[in-house]
């Protein structure tokens, strides 16, 4: 029962920029509901980020996951790689690299900091589109050394964030 | 965010209002929240303080008895200090009634632990002061799971979602028979009285007025008729 019994609150990041944004978001929720030793216990709603400058290119569309997970942050990491990979194996015959990221935000109340694995994720404090849409699901959440969710949203500059209605 | 609730109201009509229900509903926020604005004197469960919840954690099937034995003796002792300064004692409210370790117990225990855990129990309950009135929170799993996550504490007492079930299950039947202190039954399901300044106001008033027998609360959120359809 090594990391058998305790269920822990994971947070995980979800984003995409290439075609149909949307509808990666969407599936990759399906993704993590469907991870072992794992319940997706809420979804924020879906943020989106028009892009800026001349450059042509799809808009941003992030979102935030809840999880109770038995899996520990290094088991949970490789499965998130796990499921990234999935969406873009498709996308590597069909378009360009990066269709999917999805990154563990918060894990518990711990802090770990290991090669290749920090978590809390260390730039989330500063990101917008991480930070609105968790504290739609989580703003009592205290992130271990970077403070209170709500806190972190209010003061970080959400200019041009916007939520979807779908 | 929701600002406090004001402080320095009148007391609470009770000397000692005890606030139950299961991991995740929002009970010791509700009891902090209490004490907050009326300025009584909290008594809440410690249990950080556990030093075999972590073996309990790891194995859940042998690590269980000394877990709930300390539970047990830890909240007997709390209670129990609580009894002698009676006389002037300002008014209180906690977040756990002795018996919870009981139904805990039936939950995490195998039947012949049980059986001792009773003999222990049945010795140390008698002491316990009884509260003038128990404030129970209910609310449907996916609630918990959802408050839970809102606040990032996740396990408590090793959970999981089968085990969420048992404990509701086993708080159900619990309050079911229970008699022997007032009881404010609220179906916190649509509202959350720790968080929102309102829900709070309008639980508040309803324990200031609850000073004998079994009363249910069953606030629906209005302005948005689908949410009331929806609670059951």
């Amino acid at each position: 029962m090594a990391e058998g019994a305790v269920w822990q609150p994971a947070y995980v990041g979800l984003g995409s920029n290439l075609d149909g944004p949307v509808d990666r978001v969407l599936r990759a929720f399906t993704q993590l509901a469907a991870l072992p030793q794992t319940q997706l216990v809420s979804r924020s709603s879906l943020w989106h980020t028009p892009p800026v400058g001349p450059v042509e290119q799809p808009p941003f569309v992030n979102a935030v996951a809840a999880l109770l997970t038995q899996l520990s942050p290094r088991q949970l990491l490789e499965a998130l790689l796990a499921a990234e990979r999935v969406q873009g194996r498709e996308r590597e015959v069909r378009w360009g690299p990066r269709t999917l990221d999805l990154d563990l935000l918060v894990y518990g109340a711990g802090q770990v900091d290991e090669p290749g694995l920090t978590v809390p994720h260390p730039e989330m404090s500063r990101r917008a589109f991480v930070l609105y849409p968790l504290a739609e699901i989580a703003p009592t959440l205290s992130v271990p050394g970077q403070g209170r969710v709500a806190a972190l949203a209010a003061a970080a500059d959400g200019a041009g964030l916007e939520r979807l209605n779908l | 965010m929701n600002s406090e609730a004001t402080g320095s109201r009148q007391p609470l009509t009770q000397r000692f209002v005890v606030v139950e229900g299961p991991i995740g509903v929002g009970k010791t926020a509700l009891a902090r929240r209490i004490a907050a604005a009326t300025g009584a004197e909290l008594v809440l469960e410690q249990a950080d303080e556990n030093p075999f919840l972590e073996r309990f954690y790891r194995d859940p099937r042998t690590g269980a008895l000394p877990a709930q034995l300390y539970f047990l003796f830890q909240r007997a002792r709390q209670l129990q200090a609580l009894r002698q300064a009676d006389l002037f004692a300002p008014h209180r409210v906690g977040d756990y009634l002795l018996a919870k370790d009981r139904l805990f117990a039936r939950v995490t225990l195998d039947d012949e632990e049980f059986a001792l855990y009773e003999q222990v129990y049945a010795k140390m309950a008698v002491e316990a002061p009884r509260p003038d009135l128990v404030v129970y929170l209910q609310a449907p799993v996916e609630v918990l799971l959802e408050r839970i996550v809102r606040r990032g504490i996740g396990y408590e007492q090793g959970m999981d979602r089968a085990y969420l079930e048992r404990l509701l299950d086993a708080y159900t039947g619990y309050f079911h028979r229970y008699d022997s202190s007032p009881l404010l039954i609220v179906n916190a399901a649509e509202i959350n009285p720790a968080e929102d300044a309102g829900d709070f106001e309008d639980l508040y008033a309803v324990i200031q007025r609850t000073v004998r027998g079994r009363h249910f609360y069953h606030p629906l959120r209005s302005g948005d008729p689908l949410k009331s359809l929806r609670g059951g």
